[in-house]
């Protein structure tokens, strides 16, 4: 029997026709992803929150953090800071200073300055002070250990006028190396961390950082996750 | 003041003369320090520009205001010593 031609069939196929070539072209579109969230091989990570805190010293997984150099599929996954304890004793020498004017009225000449000499004094005293306080706190708060999931990465700020980054590649990690040495360290659970990489006479050193034992556990746990990548061929 | 003592040999025997003279002096060393802390604070504030395009975390633009209010604050007082004082 001759196939009779019926419009309403036709455009059911090729509507299916039409869909199955968007959904081919979607699956296409979808972008591919290598790397896995890093709360699905890190139990320490993934126990702890997403933070949105600033001023801390170990900021897991952090909101909005970017730095220099990094790759457009390249994730913050740890972010450290020097311990707080090991910032005391520019904290207490700015107290010091600023208890200092206090004792301004026992030096004679002091005294016999006018009003006017004197607030000038005061002012610009505090003012120093202030610039110090600052300049110590950026110190620390910019001298940064990022940890990637591609890369570990140290941002030193050696002066104002003077910047050191040192950057390896996870692979490339040969060694990690913790210590907590002296009861300071020990109470309040800080210490040094030192990565060998295999790159000649490179080796970097996060300095009086906390938790080091989780910090060194994150890093085996990016190690392993890199090798897995190589085997699965989730590599790029 | 160098044009004064020249005019008035008598100018640094006589007692207020002298304080004046010291005071004048001692309010020029503090211009010189308030203008070199200028500096510092203008070096400051360029400073945390160049940190921030290294590492940008949340609240960078609170430090930058605060080292802003700092560079103010000492612009400030340099204007004080060469005017009030």
């Amino acid at each position: 029997m001759p196939e009779v031609f019926n419009s309403a069939t036709y455009k059911k196929k090729d509507s299916v026709k039409k869909n199955k070539s968007s959904s081919a072209t979607t699956s296409s579109k979808k972008p591919h992803h290598p790397h896995r969230n890093v709360d699905d091989y890190s139990e320490v990570l993934a126990a702890e929150p997403n933070s949105s805190r600033v001023f801390t010293s170990f900021v897991p997984k952090p909101k909005h953090t970017h730095f220099e150099s990094q790759g457009s599929a390249e994730h913050v996954v740890l972010l450290l800071r020097q311990h707080p304890i090991t910032q005391v004793p520019w904290i207490v020498m700015a107290l010091f200073f600023a208890l200092v004017p206090f004792g301004f009225s026992f030096f004679p000449v002091y005294g016999t300055l006018p009003f006017r000499y004197q607030l000038g004094v005061l002012m610009m005293w505090y003012l120093a002070l202030v610039g110090f306080s600052l300049q110590s706190f950026l110190k620390w708060f910019y001298n940064v250990y990022i940890l990637t999931d591609e890369r570990v990465i140290d941002v030193d700020f050696i002066s104002l006028a003077q910047k050191n980054i040192t950057s390896a590649k996870i692979d490339h990690i040969e060694d990690v190396t913790s210590e907590s040495i002296g009861f300071s360290s020990t109470f309040f659970d800080y210490g040094t961390i030192l990565i060998q990489t295999a790159a000649a006479a490179q080796e970097l050193t996060f300095e009086a950082v906390p938790h080091p034992a989780k910090v060194t556990a994150v890093i085996n746990d990016l190690i392993l996750e890199e090798e897995r990548e190589k085997i699965e061929g989730r590599t790029h | 003041m160098l044009f004064q003592l020249m005019l008035q040999p008598d100018f640094l025997t006589n007692g207020t003369s002298a304080v004046g003279l010291l005071l004048e002096l001692f309010k020029w060393l503090l211009v010189i320090l308030s203008g070199i802390y200028v500096l510092v604070a203008v070096i400051i504030t360029r400073q945390i520009g160049l940190m921030r395009a290294t590492v940008s975390t949340p609240h960078t633009a609170r430090i930058k205001l605060i080292s802003l209010v700092h560079l103010l604050l000492s612009v400030l007082l340099l204007l004080y010593f060469i005017f009030v004082l």
